[in-house]
Parts: structure tokens; sequence; C-alpha cells
């Protein structure tokens, strides 16, 4: 990767820290960089712009909704002997900031909470008999620390926050800089806005393929912010370069196409600004924010027509174990709040301190550490992971067969409530054509989208399933993988051909996925049951199920089969 | 009404409310027998033509900058249209639905198979409600034609891999049906 100016990436965020601390409610910030130097003297650079006394809190990602938003303060409560409300976390952190160190760990409903926070300005707490409203304007800053592709922060927040930085290839050396600037005269001033600047900065969004409205007005807000920032009157074309750098660059889906290639924005009609002239502003623009998009994404879009959605970070592997719902396995100390009260242990915890505690007949004395709640274990949910094999042998027997019965099985799933994910190889490699997902229509489109020839490379295959499998597992959900082959493997893992090494390579990848514990189903697609496919079942420890006998009925026995017991 | 009859206790609450409920499509689908009880359903996307999310962002802009002025200017609109809504609502009593519009609302409903009359039902009040806003006597096919899309969209019976969208389908039973 050649890096661009290291020096001109940590610029950028120290501008972004500028204009986040001029208004921190109006902007946020995804940081995407490891824990070290570089983002620790980041948000020291942010701390210091902040006015004297704002609030920074640190969010963890496991947040109970007590702490989050408010409720009944337990403790104070039984003393006290009547409701004692406290105010929540993001309650607390009204006109300051809110740091999330492992954004990419918080769940779709601390996430989903936030952003009614952020869009509300207010906290509202209904529950436990409290019923209150607190303002909660706030700064979101994400850290985002996630590794990999799987691993992102939660779409609901990454696109309520105005600008996106990557600390990642900032060396240490680079950071020891300009003193943060004085930015008391910026606090006061007011910028206009000209007409015309919301017309481009759409434009703009459009032209780099961002269907979001947010990203726009984000943008516009941003250019003031710098504006002000830089003493400016009103915003002008270089307010709004910085600020489509900024927020605009990093949520690009399309490379900037050249004017003739797109449609051009309609001139507007009338008015002093010269059509001529608008247009290439927005050019130069463009051409400004061209230079300031992220390395990587370049090599992303030419390998596929986009990033895939990022993955909602549901769960973690623990998840299971702290379930809300499900069949009750005992119970534990913990707060009622978190979980329903198991009535019994509870007195049976109260009982032996009676005497101690003074209570008299007929009164029992119950403190917060004789609380115990139900555990509670819930069914794991299920992915599928078809890995289908679509290389020009398989094509030539019966490719369009094999989709038929990928999309009976996909019926089946959407019975069965379960997500479904694809893999295909061809060719060279594999590609991951749909994560996770329980849109059905989804996992259809891609599947006939899928275009078949080209050798034989199993071993990335299976590789790529087991791959995607071991991520499903640690989000806490139980993988099934159907390969549908007809085992003749005849390109090795490196990308050579040969069917010895390829057919070796094969059984090793189908190996390690059975050492993984995944559970899996062989459909063999060729025409006459060939051993290579059954060989690999044996040593995949899987179901082995020939085609010509795949006809709707035994396709479903066979993967209700595999599916682990509900 | 809420009926609440546990830990010795049996009441009832009246509870009469409007349920809106939003989601997300591609995160799964709502369940039949809920989705079967919201009357109305509309899909909404982001816009995709530049003019009017320019306008998006400069109202928003307006609003962020100066958040009462932009209310105010926009209150006079508010009340004419809560006003119109009050008025309407005075006239549903008297609005009479004709048999016909009955029998093109059942028709409808066996074309495209839904199950249960709460089609029926949802297409008759929200008819019966367009035409009361439209200061309209009666209830005509057009106003049935006006609010089928989002009456029916949720009730179809749909095969989940199939890709044509519920609303051309309503579209096609209302040109057979209706004409």
């Amino acid at each position: 990767m050649t890096a661009p100016a290291p020096d001109g990436t940590w610029t950028r965020a120290c501008l972004a820290a500028a204009l986040a601390a001029l208004d921190p409610a109006g902007s946020g910030v995804v940081l995407r960089a490891r824990p070290g130097p570089v983002r620790e003297a980041w948000l020291d650079r942010l701390r210091a712009l902040l006015p004297a006394g704002t609030p920074v809190s640190r969010l963890p990602a496991g947040i109970a909704d007590d702490a989050l938003l408010g409720g009944l303060d337990l403790p104070a409560t039984l003393r006290a002997g009547r409701p004692v409300a406290q105010p929540g976390l993001l309650a607390r952190s009204d006109g300051g900031v809110v740091v999330v160190p492992m954004a990419e760990r918080l769940g779709p409903g601390t996430a989903a909470r936030i952003a009614q926070a952020l869009d509300t300005g207010t906290v509202e707490v209904a529950r436990d008999g409290i019923a209150t409203r607190h303002p909660a304007r706030f700064g979101l800053v994400l850290l985002d620390e996630g590794e990999g592709e799987d691993e992102a922060v939660p779409a609901a927040l990454a696109d309520r926050a105005a600008m996106h930085l990557d600390l990642d290839a900032v060396p240490p050396g680079a950071i020891a800089g300009t003193p943060p600037p004085d930015l008391a005269p910026a606090r006061a001033a007011w910028p206009e806005v000209p007409q015309e600047a919301a017309a481009t900065l759409c434009g703009l969004a459009a032209r780099l393929g961002i269907v979001s409205l947010r990203a726009p007005l984000l943008a516009l807000r941003v250019a003031r912010l710098h504006a002000a920032l830089c003493g400016h009157d009103g915003v002008g074309e270089h307010d709004i370069a910085a600020a489509a750098a900024l927020v605009l660059a990093p949520r690009a889906r399309v490379w900037p196409q050249d004017q003739d290639e797109s449609p051009a924005a309609p001139p507007p009609d009338g008015g002093e600004a010269d059509p001529a002239s608008a247009a290439t502003a927005e050019d130069r623009i463009l051409a400004a924010v061209a230079a300031s998009l992220p390395p990587g994404l370049l090599a992303r879009l030419l390998a596929g027509p986009g990033p895939r959605a990022p993955n909602p970070g549901a769960g973690r592997a623990g998840a299971a174990a702290r379930a809300r719902r499900g069949r009750p396995v005992g119970a534990r100390p913990g707060d009622p709040r978190r979980g329903r009260l198991a009535l019994i242990e509870t007195l049976r915890a109260a009982a032996p301190w009676q005497r101690l505690r003074g209570g008299g007949a007929g009164r029992l004395r119950v403190t917060a550490e004789d609380l115990r709640i139900r555990r509670l274990v819930h069914r794991r949910e299920t992915t599928t992971i078809f890995a289908v094999d679509a290389s020009g042998s398989a094509a030539l027997e019966r490719l369009a067969e094999a989709k038929g019965a990928v999309e009976l099985l996909l019926a089946e799933c959407y019975v069965r409530r379960d997500r479904v994910a694809l893999v295909a190889f061809r060719g060279r490699g594999a590609d991951l054509l749909l994560a996770p997902t329980r849109s059905l229509v989804r996992a259809k489109r891609a599947l006939a989208a899928l275009p078949g020839g080209g050798g034989t490379p199993l071993a990335a295959g299976i590789e790529a399933a087991a791959q995607l499998a071991a991520g499903e597992r640690r989000a806490g959900r139980s993988p099934v993988v159907l390969l549908l082959t007809d085992g003749r493997a005849n390109v090795s893992r490196s990308g050579a051909p040969g069917r010895v090494q390829a057919g070796a390579d094969a059984l090793a990848a189908a190996r390690a996925l059975a050492a993984g514990g995944t559970r899996a189903l062989v459909i063999d697609t060729a025409a006459r049951p060939q051993d290579g496919a059954r060989r690999l079942a044996e040593v995949m420890a899987a179901h082995y199920l020939p085609m010509p006998q795949a006809d709707a009925a035994h396709l479903a026995r066979a993967v209700r089969a595999s599916a682990p017991p509900g | 009404m809420n009926t609440v009859e546990r830990e010795g206790l049996s009441l009832r609450h009246p509870a009469r409310f409007v349920l809106v409920g939003s989601g997300n499509p591609e995160e799964g689908e709502l369940r039949p027998q809920l989705l079967d009880r919201f009357g109305l359903a509309v899909s909404v996307a982001t816009p995709a033509d530049l003019a009017s999310r320019v306008t998006i962002v400069r109202r928003r802009d307006a609003y962020e900058r100066d958040p009462a002025g932009f209310a105010a200017e926009w209150a006079g609109e508010e009340v004419r249209l809560g006003r119109a809504i009050l008025a309407a609502r005075a006239r549903l009593d008297g609005t009479a639905v004709p048999d016909a519009v009955l029998e093109a609302a059942a028709r409808l409903c066996l074309a495209l198979g839904t199950d249960g009359l709460r089609g029926e039902l949802t297409l008759m009040r929200a008819a019966r409600a367009l035409a009361c806003l439209d200061g309209a006597g009666t209830v005509t096919l057009d106003h049935l034609r006006h609010v089928a899309p989002s009456a029916l969209s949720h009730r179809l019976r749909r095969n989940p891999l199939d890709e044509a969208g519920s609303e051309a389908r309503i579209a096609r039973a209302l040109a057979e049906v209706l004409g």
C-alpha cells in the first residue's frame, strides 16, 4: 500500500478534532485506529480543545440499559425506602463528549438507544416507576478497533457521525505538531451559508454514490464549522472542499466519474451563479476529494460492485449465557432489572441473615445482595453457509440445478428464520457473495447473478466457508456449511492448476473445517456420484448427499438433520 | 380494551390507540399475524432525485439554525392541515359507502387472495377517511384505488423468494377488477 503523506492524514485529523470541539453535538467522529500513542494523542488534543469543564466520558461497549439511560438506583432505593432515580451516562454527558472504545462491539439495541438520544437530544426514562426526560446533547466519538471486514461500527451510529478518520497509517513520530488553535473566536462566529452550498454537497454525494441524506447534511454543518474556524464570513468553496474530504470522501461507494460520463447535476436556473462555473466548482472539489479518498477504497471498488454492507456487530460468544429469553437453568446474584427475579432463591439467600439483620417475626429483611435472577439459556440462532461450486466442470454439469437446489434450501431457511450466507468459488479463488443476512431476497439475487466457469479452487472455497463459520461462532450463532460441488478440485490453494495438489489441499481444508467443529453437508452435484465428493464428506465428518436423490424432500430432511437441535 | 387477569386482579382498561411501527426490511420480516393487524403500510426510501434532496438539506439546515423560527414559518400550514383533519373527522359519520365500492373492495381482496377480512375492512375505512378529507359526500372507486396499495401491500401472501413487488401485483389486480 502506498501510504499518503502521513503528515497529511494527521493534519486532517487535527482539523477534525478542532471542528468536533467547536460543536461536539453537531458533528461526531468515527476514529478507526488501534489503541496506541497516535489515538491517545488525538483524544488528548480533542480534550484540550474543548472548553474547560466539558464532561468527557467513556462508554463501555457492554453497558447495561440502566447505566446508559438512567433508572432506579437500587442500593439507594433500598436504603431510603423510596424510589431514588439516577441519571444515566448519556444524560450526565449533556453538553460534552462520549467516547466509545471498541465501538464495533456495541450491540444493536445499545446502538439504537444512543442513536435515538442523538436524534432527539434528550434521554427519556420511563421504567421502574420513574418517568423523566433529561437533556442529552453530546458529541459521539466512536473508536473503531475492528479487525478485518466482519467487525464494523453499527451502521446507525456511523451514519450519524459526521467525520470518519483512519489513523492506522499515521506513524507515532508524526504526531508532534502544532499547538491546538484557540477556538474562542470561532465559537462566537456564525458564518452565512450561500444557497448553492447545499446543492453542491448533494451533487457531490450523488456522484460519490452516497445514498444516506445525513451525509450532505452533516457535510453542510462541518462546512459551516470550518468557515467559522478559518474566520470566513461565509461558507466558500474552500470550506466545502474541506467538509467533503472529511465527511463525504470516507463514505464514497463509487469512484468519482468524469463529468461527461456521469449525468451532470442540473445547473441552477437563473440567479447570479453561472451554471458553468458552478459545475466546475463541483469538479474542483471532487478532484480535491478524490485526492483524500482512503487508499484501500479503489482496490475494494475494483474488486466488486461495492464494499458489502458491514455486518451489524450483534452479540458475542457470551450472548447465549446472558440471554433474556429462553429456558431457565438456575439462578445467579444480580439485578432484577437485568433479568427476571427468582423469588424463591432470593428468599433463600436472605433467610440465613434474618436474625443478624434484626428481622422480627413476620418481617423479612431483603437487601440488594440477596437478589437473585434467573439464568436463561436461549436457543442459538443458526447460520446456513452455502458454499457453491461455480466452476466450469460444475457449470457444465448442472449449475442451474444446483442453484435450484439452493433455492429450495433457502425457502427452508426462511421457515426456520435462519440467517444465510453465500460463498461461491470458481477460477482462482472464493468470493463471499453475501454476508450473513436474514434477507432471503438478497440471497436469491446474489445467487441468480452467480456466473459459472473456470477452474475448481475447492480448497479456497472450503476455507472461505470455514472462516465465515468461525466468525459466526464468535458472534454466538451456530453455523452449518452446505457445500455443493462435484468434488473435482483442480486449482490448488496457491492458485496453481493441478489435480493432485488441488485434491490434497481440498482434503486438508476439509479436515480443518471438521476440526473447527462446524457441521457440514456435502451435496454432490455431479451427474454420477463421485468418489471425490464422498471422500471429502468423510473427511469433513459431513452428511453426503448425491444430487440425483436431492429432491426437495430429501434436501429438507438432510438440512434438518445437520442443523443443531433446537 | 386491555384485560388484566393475573395475580388476583381482574381489570379492564380502555386502550384505543394507533400503533405505528417502523422497521428495516433487510433485517427480516414481521410475522404475518402481527402484520395483518396493521391497517396501512407504506415503504419509505431515501429520495433519489437531487432536487428533493437539496430541498431536504436546506430545510433541515434552516431548522437547525433557528428551530423556533422554522416552526413558526410552518405553523400556519400545520394548523390548516389540523383543521382539515378535524373537519373531515366530523364528516365521518355522514359519509356513505355505496355497495358498489364495498363489492369492488371484496373483489379486489379475492383477486389478491388476502387472508381474513381485515383487508376489506381497512379498504373501506381508509377510503371513507380519504373521501372525508377530500370533502366528497360519498366514497367512490377512485378513493378505493388511491388507498388500495397501502391498505393491501402487506397482506399479500407472498413467496419469500418472489422479487416482484407487492405494489405491482396490486396495480395489476386493480386494473383487472376496476377496469
